[in-house]
C-alpha cells in the first residue's frame, strides 16, 4: 500500500487536472453546485452594487425629469398665453375685418357690389367660426379650457337660445319651441351654452320640414335636455363618427340660402365639453323621421344656487377690465352682430344681442339682466333708430346707462342728438382697440357715478 | 416540570423546556398560540427530549389548530444561552407574520425543477396572502442534515425564490450520524426539506458569521465518492491519515472535537469556506457536512476568534437594525463543539443570551443559495415594530 513520493505525486496531479476538466463541464455535482452558488452570491453582491447604481442614475434622471415636467409645465403656461393670446390676436383683426366689411356693404350703391360684399363677409364669418372652433378644441384638449361649474339657470338660457336662432328658424320657415323651465342645472354656463348652441344649430341646419324642439325633464336627480328635430336623421353606420373632427352630414336642400354646410366641428367641441363636464350626452335616430338629443345634467339645489354667488372667472390679462361687464348690442347686420359679439366675448363681456328695440325690450324682462352699456347702431330692424332705441331703453330702466352709436354716416343731426343723450359715437369701420377704450372710460365714469344711481333706484 | 416563556416584542413567543413530558409542552404550545394568536410555530427538538412521532401526536391532540415546522438538533439555543436534550418551540403572532410553508421529501430522488416550480407557487401563495399586511418576505429552510442534497435544495430554492433572503439549518441528531427527522403539520420525514415564507412587517436582516485563519498545508482530494460525501484519499494517502498528520494528532483519536478545532476550508472567489468533516470510518475515509469532490484543494485552518467575530457581526446587524429584538440563529454543531474545547462556551452562550439568539444545532447552514458549514446563519428582528406599538 506504501507509495513512494513520486507515484503520490503523479495521483495528486492527475486529481487536480481531473478537477479542473470537470470544472470546464456543464453538467454539476454536487459540489460544482456549492461553487455555482458562491458565484451566484458573489454577482449577488454585484447585482446589490449594480442596484445602488442603477438606484444612483433613476435618481439623477429623476431629478432631470423633475426639471423637464417643469419646463414643460413652463411650455404649456406659455402655450396657455400663446392660445389666449392667439385667440386674440387672431379674432380681433378677423372681427374689425367683419366689421370693416358691414360698413363697406353700405358704401356700395350696386346689387352687383352688394352681392360681392356679401359673400366677402360670409366667408369671413365662416373663417371665424372655424378659427374660433379650433382653439376652443386646442383649449380643451390641452386643458387650458377648465370648466367653471356653477347653478345654471336653464330656462333663462334656453330662451337666449331661442332668441338667438329664432331669426335662421324663421328665414327657413322651420318650428322652433323652447319649453319654458325653472330649473337650475350645474354646469359651467358658458360650455353649456356653445354644447346646446351646437346641437340646436346642427338640428336646424339638418331640418327641412317641420322644426325642432327643446325641452327639459327631471330624471332622477338629474334633468334631461332634450333636443328633438323633424330632420334627416343620422344613418346607423353614422353614430360612431358623427362626433369626430370634420364630419359633416348633407345639409337639407335649400338650407340657409347657401350657406355651407357647417364645418363639421360643432359635434366634435361638443364631445369635448361634455367630456370634460362629465355629462352625459346620448342621441336615437331615424333616417328620415328626426334625430332626439338628450343631455343629461346635475339638477342644483335652488337654496345653493341663490346663496352661491357666482365664482369670477380667472383674471384675463388682456382684458381683466371687462370682466362680467354685461353690453346690450343692438345690431340688425347678422354676420356684424356675431362679430361684435365674438369681440366683446374676447374681452369677457357677457354680451346680449338684439336686432330691434322691442327685442332689445324682451331681453330686459330677463330676470337679473340689465346692461352696464348699449351699443347701438343707428340703423336697426323695422326702421328703428338707434339713438330712439337708447332713449327708450334709458327710460325703461330708470337710469343714464352709457351708450355707443355706431353709424357709418355721423349726420350732423346724428351728432348733436347723440351729444343731448349724452351717448358717444363711433364711425364705421370700428376699430376694436378705439371701441375697447372708449368703452372703459365709459365704464369707468359710470362705477364713479353708481352710487348716486343707486340712490335713485331706491327712491323710486 | 417547567416551561420556559420568552415573549418578544416583534410579536414572536418561545417556549421551550426539558425537564416536562412533549404532552405537557405540546398543552403549553396550544395554550400559547391561543393567547399570543399564533397560527404557526417553529420547533427544534432532542432526539433526547422526544421522537417525532410522539411530538406530532401530542400537538395534534394539545393544539390542533396550530400549523408548525419542527425538526430535530444537534443541540438547542434557548433564550437562556447553549442547551441541549431541549425543545424549543418559535410562535409567530398573525398580526406580524404570515407564514406559508411547504414540505420536500425524497430529496434523494427529486427533481430540481419540480422543486423550484413548487417554490414559485409557494412565493405567489404568499405575496397573495394578507395576514401581516405588505409586511417583506424571507425565507427559512429546514433539511435532513443527513441526507447530502443540501447544494442541490438550495441551488433548486434559489431558482424560485430569487432574491427573497433564505437562512436555514440542516436538521441533526446529537451527533449520532444516524437519522434526523422533519415534521410539518403532523407529516414526519426524513430525507426532506421544509420551506418556510414568511411575510414580515417587523424590520429583518438575515446574516452569517464565522471565523477561520487559513494555515499553509494543502490536503487535495485524490480519490473520493462525492455522492456519498466522503473522502478515500488525501494527496495521495489514506484521507484520515493524511488528516491527521496535517493537523498533527494521532489518527485514532480523530473525532468531532478534532474536526471543529482544525476545520478544512476550500477557498472560492477569493474566500474560504469550511467543509467540515462529519466522521470517521474504519477504512480511514472521511464523511463530509457538504459536498466534496476530487481535485478540490482543501487548505487546513484555524478557526480563530468565534467571541471576537460573532460580537462583532451582531453588533453591526445590530446598529443596521437599531437594536436586535430577537435573532433566529441557526449555529452548527461544530461551533459548540470548537467552543468547549477553547473554554469560550460559557462566553458564546453569554453572547447569545444577551443579543437574544434562539435556535437549534445544525449540522450545516443555509445561506442565500449556498450551504455552509460551522458557520452560524440566521435572521435577526429589529425592534422598529416596538417603537411603533
Amino acid at each position: 500500500m506504501a507509495r513512494g513520493p513520486l507515484e503520490k505525486l503523479e495521483r495528486i496531479n492527475a486529481a487536480l487536472m481531473e478537477r479542473v476538466e470537470r470544472s470546464m463541464d456543464q453538467q454539476g455535482n454536487a459540489f460544482s453546485l456549492f461553487q455555482t452558488a458562491i458565484g451566484l452570491e458573489t454577482r449577488m453582491r454585484q447585482r446589490t452594487d449594480e442596484l445602488a447604481a442603477t438606484l444612483r442614475r433613476l435618481e439623477q434622471s429623476n431629478r432631470a425629469l423633475n426639471q423637464a415636467k417643469e419646463a414643460a409645465e413652463r411650455a404649456n403656461l406659455s402655450k396657455t398665453r400663446f392660445l389666449a393670446a392667439a385667440s386674440h390676436d387672431v379674432l380681433q383683426p378677423l372681427n374689425a375685418a367683419i366689421l370693416s366689411v358691414s360698413a363697406l356693404i353700405e358704401l356700395q350703391t350696386s346689387e352687383r357690389g352688394h352681392q360681392l360684399v356679401r359673400q366677402v363677409e360670409q366667408s369671413l364669418s365662416t373663417m371665424d367660426e372655424l378659427l374660433r372652433t379650433l382653439i376652443d378644441i386646442s383649449k380643451l384638449d390641452g386643458g387650458v379650457m377648465r370648466p367653471e361649474v356653477a347653478p345654471v339657470p336653464l330656462g333663462a338660457l334656453l330662451e337666449s337660445l331661442r332668441s338667438d336662432f329664432a331669426p335662421i328658424a324663421a328665414e327657413r320657415e322651420l318650428a322652433l319651441k323652447v319649453r319654458p323651465n325653472d330649473h337650475f342645472v350645474l354646469s359651467d354656463r358658458t360650455m353649456l351654452r356653445r354644447i346646446l348652441q351646437n346641437i340646436l344649430s346642427n338640428a336646424l341646419r339638418y331640418t327641412a320640414r317641420g322644426g325642432v324642439l327643446v325641452g327639459a325633464r327631471r330624471r332622477g336627480g338629474l334633468l334631461s335636455v332634450e333636443v328633438i328635430d323633424t330632420g334627416k336623421g343620422i344613418p346607423p353606420d353614422q353614430y360612431e363618427t358623427v362626433f369626430e373632427e370634420f364630419h359633416r352630414g348633407l345639409a337639407s336642400p335649400g338650407a340657409d340660402g347657401g350657406r355651407p354646410a357647417g364645418l363639421g366641428l360643432g359635434l366634435a367641441i361638443v364631445r369635448r365639453m361634455v367630456q370634460a363636464l362629465d355629462h352625459d350626452l346620448s342621441f336615437a335616430s331615424q333616417v328620415g323621421r328626426g334625430t332626439h338629443f338628450r343631455l343629461l345634467l346635475p339638477l342644483a339645489d335652488m337654496a345653493v344656487a341663490v346663496a352661491e354667488p357666482r365664482r369670477k372667472p380667472p383674471a384675463d390679462p388682456v382684458a381683466h377690465h371687462f370682466a362680467e361687464t354685461r353690453v346690450l348690442v343692438l345690431e340688425n347686420d347678422r354676420p356684424v352682430m356675431q362679430a361684435m359679439a365674438a369681440l366683446l366675448e374676447g374681452w369677457r363681456c357677457s354680451a346680449r344681442l338684439a336686432s330691434s328695440s322691442a327685442e332689445g325690450f324682451e331681453l330686459l324682462e330677463e330676470v337679473g339682466w340689465t346692461p352696464d352699456l348699449v351699443l347701438a347702431d343707428q340703423h336697426l330692424d323695422g326702421g328703428d333708430l338707434g339713438l330712439d332705441a337708447v332713449e327708450l331703453l334709458r327710460d325703461r330702466l330708470g337710469w343714464q346707462v352709457p351708450a355707443i352709436i355706431i353709424t357709418a354716416d355721423p349726420s350732423p343731426d346724428i351728432v348733436v342728438r347723440a351729444s343731448l343723450l349724452g351717448a358717444e359715437v363711433m364711425r364705421k369701420p370700428l376699430k376694436p382697440a378705439e371701441l375697447r377704450a372708449l368703452m372703459a372710460h365709459l365704464l369707468a365714469r359710470k362705477k364713479r357715478k353708481r352710487a348716486s344711481v343707486w340712490h335713485r333706484a331706491a327712491r323710486r | 416540570m417547567t416551561c420556559g416563556r420568552t415573549a418578544y416584542a416583534c410579536g414572536i413567543v418561545a417556549l421551550h423546556g426539558s425537564d416536562l413530558s412533549v404532552n405537557d409542552f405540546a398543552a403549553a404550545i396550544g395554550r400559547e398560540a391561543l393567547a399570543a394568536e399564533a397560527s404557526f410555530a417553529s420547533i427544534f427538538f432532542s432526539h433526547e427530549f422526544c421522537e417525532a412521532p410522539h411530538l406530532a401526536e401530542a400537538l395534534r391532540r394539545n393544539a390542533p389548530g396550530l400549523r408548525y415546522a419542527a425538526c430535530s438538533t444537534a443541540g438547542e439555543v434557548s433564550p437562556d444561552g447553549y442547551a441541549a436534550g431541549h425543545i424549543l418551540a418559535v410562535l409567530f403572532s398573525d398580526a406580524r407574520f404570515a407564514v406559508k410553508a411547504t414540505m420536500f421529501d425524497a430529496l434523494g430522488s427529486r427533481s430540481m425543477d419540480d422543486m423550484a416550480a413548487r417554490v414559485a407557487e409557494l412565493r405567489r401563495e404568499a405575496e397573495a396572502c394578507d395576514g401581516a399586511g405588505r409586511g417583506s418576505l424571507f425565507a427559512l429552510l429546514l433539511i435532513d442534515g443527513l441526507s447530502r442534497a443540501e447544494e442541490a435544495v438550495t441551488s433548486a430554492l434559489h431558482w424560485g425564490l430569487d432574491d427573497i433572503p433564505l437562512v436555514g439549518g440542516s436538521a441533526g441528531d446529537d451527533l449520532r450520524f444516524e437519522k434526523t427527522t422533519l415534521i410539518l403539520d403532523g407529516r414526519t420525514a426524513s430525507d426532506a426539506a421544509i420551506l418556510m415564507l414568511v411575510r414580515s412587517q417587523v424590520p429583518f436582516q438575515v446574516f452569517k458569521t464565522d471565523n477561520f485563519v487559513p494555515t499553509s498545508r494543502k490536503l487535495v482530494v485524490t480519490e473520493s465518492n462525492p455522492d456519498a460525501r466522503r473522502v478515500v484519499e488525501f494527496n495521495a494517502e489514506p484521507a484520515a491519515q493524511a488528516y491527521a498528520e496535517a493537523i498533527g494528532i494521532d489518527p485514532q483519536t480523530l473525532g468531532p472535537m478534532s474536526f471543529a478545532s482544525h476545520p478544512v476550508v476550500v477557498r472560492v472567489g477569493g474566500e474560504y469556506y469550511c467543509r467540515s468533516i462529519q466522521k470517521v470510518h474504519p477504512d480511514g475515509s472521511l464523511t463530509f457536512f457538504c459536498a466534496i469532490d476530487n481535485g478540490v484543494v482543501l487548505t487546513v485552518a484555524q478557526p480563530k476568534g468565534m467571541v471576537e467575530s460573532t460580537r462583532d457581526k451582531l453588533l453591526a446587524i445590530g446598529d443596521r437594525l437599531g437594536g436586535i429584538d430577537l435573532v433566529l440563529g441557526f449555529d452548527c454543531v461544530l461551533r459548540r463543539l470548537d467552543a468547549e474545547n477553547r473554554q469560550s462556551f460559557r462566553t458564546i452562550s453569554q453572547l447569545y443570551r444577551d443579543n437574544r439568539v434562539i435556535g437549534f444545532g445544525t449540522y450545516g447552514e443555509q445561506f442565500r443559495s449556498m450551504h455552509l458549514n460551522q458557520t452560524l446563519t440566521g435572521i435577526a428582528f429589529g425592534r422598529a415594530a416596538e417603537a411603533a406599538e
